[in-house]
């Protein structure tokens, strides 16, 4: 890979609108000097900084709720998770998808219809992880004693060991695609509801304000 | 040649970016080398970019004709107060430090 090619794949870590304005310029200054791996982690680093700068509030809490989708599963399979762990895990979801929907009408002046939009956008973002797994389950890339959590450990098991000796957990490849298909559409459906309930709440709120200005 | 400073506030980027450019217009790359002369410290390009589009949105500096691919940048009116602002703190800083440790 050449000089060139690897500057045009660290300018690519910058969002667009930031590339337009500074992206030949920083190209430039990339060009004039050698390209050590410390410069580099300082572009890259840079790159994603300024992306999380850039990011929509429903790219950043998709995002997060991806990570704890992640770290959940990962977590639970090095070690089961306990029980109350289980029934608490996607409860930060909705709540995400309620603070979206209140954030974006108090904070960002949204539509109440643009709100839910963007808490169903972040939950579409959310489940990623968990589609992305069942793709690489069906096509057999991993193993399936890698846990769902979509479920309770009597229903799923209990972190690895547990899960390769279980028989009634692991679905077969066309059985996780199809729960796929039907889990997406329902998931982006609730959170869009759950983001019209917390945008309903802030114009709540900011009526309720307005009307006692004018009782005063 | 100035003495040659290396932590605290001191390597803030933005604040050295604009004492870079009091001098006069400059453009990234020549910003870097003057950093790295008078200040002792070397800033990353990505770091350095960074800096200066958070230091455009406040509108401390600001573009002016490009050269080229290269566009230089000036300090506006605010980012003149600004510079002013944080290098008398300094200056106060420095002051109060040295006497107390004259005092000691």
């Amino acid at each position: 890979m050449n000089k060139e090619t690897v500057i045009r794949i660290l300018i690519r870590t910058y969002p667009t609108d930031w590339r337009l304005e500074y992206g030949d310029e920083l190209t430039q200054v990339l060009t004039l000097r050698p390209l050590t791996l410390s410069i580099a982690g300082d572009v890259a680093i840079n790159g994603i900084w300024q992306r999380v700068r850039y990011a929509e509030a429903w790219q950043l809490c998709g995002a997060g709720m991806a990570l704890w989708l992640i770290v959940g599963t990962a977590l639970n399979s090095i070690s089961p998770l306990p029980q109350w762990a289980y029934n608490h895990f996607f409860q930060l979801d909705p709540l995400m998808c309620l603070a979206i929907g209140y954030v974006y009408v108090s904070h960002h002046a949204k539509g109440v219809f643009a709100a839910a939009l963007a808490a169903g956008k972040a939950s579409l973002v959310g489940i990623l992880p968990e589609v992305l797994l069942a793709i690489l389950w069906a096509t057999n890339l991993v193993h399936p004693t890698i846990l769902s959590m979509s479920g309770t450990p009597s229903t799923i098991g209990h972190g690895i060991t547990d899960l390769c000796f279980r028989k009634d957990g692991i679905m077969s490849p066309a059985e996780m695609l199809a729960e796929m298909l039907l889990l997406v559409p329902f998931n982006v459906l609730i959170a869009f509801l759950i983001g019209l309930i917390g945008a309903a709440i802030a114009k709540s709120i900011s009526a309720s304000h307005w009307l006692l200005r004018r009782v005063r | 040649m100035a003495r040659k400073l290396t932590a605290g506030r001191f390597s803030d980027p933005e604040l050295l970016i604009l004492s870079s450019i009091a001098e006069g217009q400059k453009h990234g790359y020549a910003i870097m080398t003057d950093i790295s002369t008078f200040a002792g410290v070397q800033l990353g390009p990505g770091t350095l970019y960074s800096a200066i589009s958070r230091l455009v949105e406040m509108g401390w500096i600001e573009p002016c004709e490009e050269r080229g691919r290269q566009r230089p940048y000036r300090l506006t009116p605010q980012g003149l107060r600004h510079l002013q602002d944080q290098l008398q703190q300094m200056r106060y800083l420095a002051n109060l430090g040295l006497r107390r440790l004259r005092e000691a």
